[in-house]
């Protein structure tokens, strides 16, 4: 990189600062800082969700699986997700807007009480522990200009940290609307320039070999399956729950995940068809890194920078947001019902800063010792929707009263089973090069079975929904407060 | 032009004119969004 490269990764690192603290002067209380008052509008919904969701993750893991195997990615991986998330907006955020709800544990919570409560905070505080996010920033600023990777890491963590301190969600929301606009446009210039050097997309089929053009790649049918049903998260998903109860109303967050699910489509497809120019061009690196190679080697000076600056802002997007959302668990869903209900408006902000504080040191604690956390990534996941999905879906469109039983029975076997299907397969099972994650081959009645420790949240759905059932046949009735509302 | 190239030049303008377009609509928003009243519970009962 150049000198003029390093100086627009600077001024983009310092704007991220200064923009957050003018936007924290307008933070109040709890509420305004942790939804935003509820006064997001469709075009600021769109820049936070696109950006948060979207994190270094999907860039070097969709760039990967298209390096590795095509357009496969996209279909399997990423096509679900659109499918979730247009139920998200036409059945799913009108309801959650009906509640005075500020996080998904409340959800749990008036259904079930404080028991799933504290489960789903907890399977929510991991899931949104922002690592993998702070490893590529950690990478990419080793690789562009040199820092050593430690570095990285703390630096990425503590500007994230320094404007979300500041000012919550609304200084989050204002630097994503930034770190959006240069993610997506860096990303589809960069797109033009590579794809110009092997000859355009129409040159890629003569190029790749035609599995890297089938919707089903080489992939077996349970892959492609567990695939799928990672977008049941979408569900479940705390930074889209948050920005749901963050909407100045139901229309605004409706047209923000419509406009976005555009937006996402083109990114994933952009992201999976640059892995796939990477392979086209005979660049042979470790595949995670190999959209980033192959953009380095096509952009000239200037735009170097700004493609680095818009990579960084994709991981910066996720970790500020993440770090709210798990402060929050620790202080809103977890210390204020469980330690302190009757703790002030201005102590339960206090708190929630010093716990995302907490947060990032847990998460860069852990970004440093793992050397790999794409598994450990993939665990959360299903952790969070083991966890949460059967019950918070029951919570919220079931017609006749709930138990408590059933929704902690649920929370904890959902959680149970895939802690134990991990801990069978990474216990008795082998890494496998091929696929990238482990795998245990069980033999039975003379015949063999792959179980890759991705199928944990196969097992862990059904698990979960049979607990449900049987908590609410055999558990007792919730006792019922002076209005008849479950207490 | 092949279905491939169309679709890939169509996610490229999604990419590079779309999102320009929000972040300008974004801007229109910005006085609304730090100064407008902010959505209280009962708001949010009354959108039913």
């Amino acid at each position: 990189m150049t000198l003029l490269d390093h100086s627009i990764v600077v001024v983009y690192l310092v704007g991220m600062i200064v923009l957050g603290y003018a936007v924290s002067r307008s933070i109040t209380g709890f509420r305004d800082y942790f939804v935003a008052g509820g006064r997001m509008t469709t075009p600021l919904l769109v820049c936070t969700l696109v950006s948060t969701y979207y994190g270094l993750d999907v860039l070097l893991g969709g760039s990967e699986i298209g390096y590795l195997d095509g357009v496969v990615s996209w279909f399997w991986y990423a096509r679900p997700y659109y499918v979730g998330l247009l139920l998200v907006a036409l059945l799913l955020a009108g309801r959650l807007r009906e509640r005075d709800f500020l996080s998904l544990p409340d959800v749990a919570d008036a259904a079930y009480g404080k028991g799933t409560r504290a489960v789903v905070a907890v399977a929510s505080f991991f899931y949104s522990l922002p690592l993998f996010a702070l490893m590529g920033m950690g990478v990419l600023l080793d690789v562009a200009m040199g820092l050593p990777f430690v570095w990285g890491v703390v630096i990425g963590a503590a500007i994230s940290l320094a404007y979300t301190l500041m000012g919550g969600l609304m200084a989050d929301a204002f630097t994503d609307t930034v770190q959006f606009t240069l993610m997506c446009v860096t990303l589809g210039i960069a797109a033009v320039l590579a794809l110009d050097g092997v000859g355009g997309a129409d040159a890629l089929p003569a190029l790749l070999p035609a599995s890297y053009f089938d919707p089903q790649g080489t992939y077996p049918t349970a892959a492609l399956l567990v695939f799928a049903t990672g977008a049941l998260s979408v569900f479940v998903e705390p930074g889209i729950y948050q920005r749901i109860f963050a909407a100045t109303s139901r229309r605004a967050i409706f047209g923000a995940l419509a406009i976005g699910i555009v937006l996402w489509s083109s990114y994933d497809w952009i992201t999976a068809l640059l892995g796939m120019t990477a392979q086209a061009s005979g660049l042979e690196v470790e595949p995670r890194y190999a959209l980033l190679t192959l953009v380095s080697d096509a952009l000239p000076p200037g735009l170097t920078g700004l493609f680095v600056a818009g990579v960084i802002a994709t991981g910066m997007s996720t970790v500020d947001s993440y770090l709210l959302i798990a402060g929050g668990n620790l202080a809103y869903d977890l210390y204020r019902p469980l330690v302190n209900p009757h703790i002030s408006d201005a102590g339960l902000l206090r708190l929630t800063r010093w716990s995302i504080v907490l947060a990032c040191t847990i998460a860069v604690a852990f970004a440093l010792f793992f050397t790999s956390m794409v598994s450990a990534w993939v665990f959360v996941t299903a952790v969070l929707v083991g966890a949460a999905f059967v019950p918070v879906s029951a919570a919220l469109f079931a017609s006749r009263p709930l138990k408590a039983t059933a929704g902690l029975a649920s929370s904890l076997t959902g959680l149970a089973v895939v802690t134990l299907v991990y801990t069978l397969v990474n216990v008795y099972g082998t890494e496998s090069e091929e696929w990238g994650t482990v795998i245990w081959t069980v033999r039975f009645d003379g015949r063999t079975f792959d179980v890759w420790q991705d199928y944990a949240v196969l097992a862990a759905l059904p698990a979960s929904a049979i607990a449900f059932g049987l908590g609410q046949l055999l558990g007792p009735e919730r006792p019922r407060g002076r209005h008849g509302r479950p207490t | 032009m092949s279905v491939l190239s169309v679709v890939t030049w169509a996610a490229v303008a999604v990419l590079v004119v779309g999102s320009p377009i929000v972040f300008v609509w974004f801007l229109f928003d910005v006085g609304k969004i730090l100064h407008g009243p902010a959505s209280e519970p009962g708001e949010r009962e009354g959108e039913r």
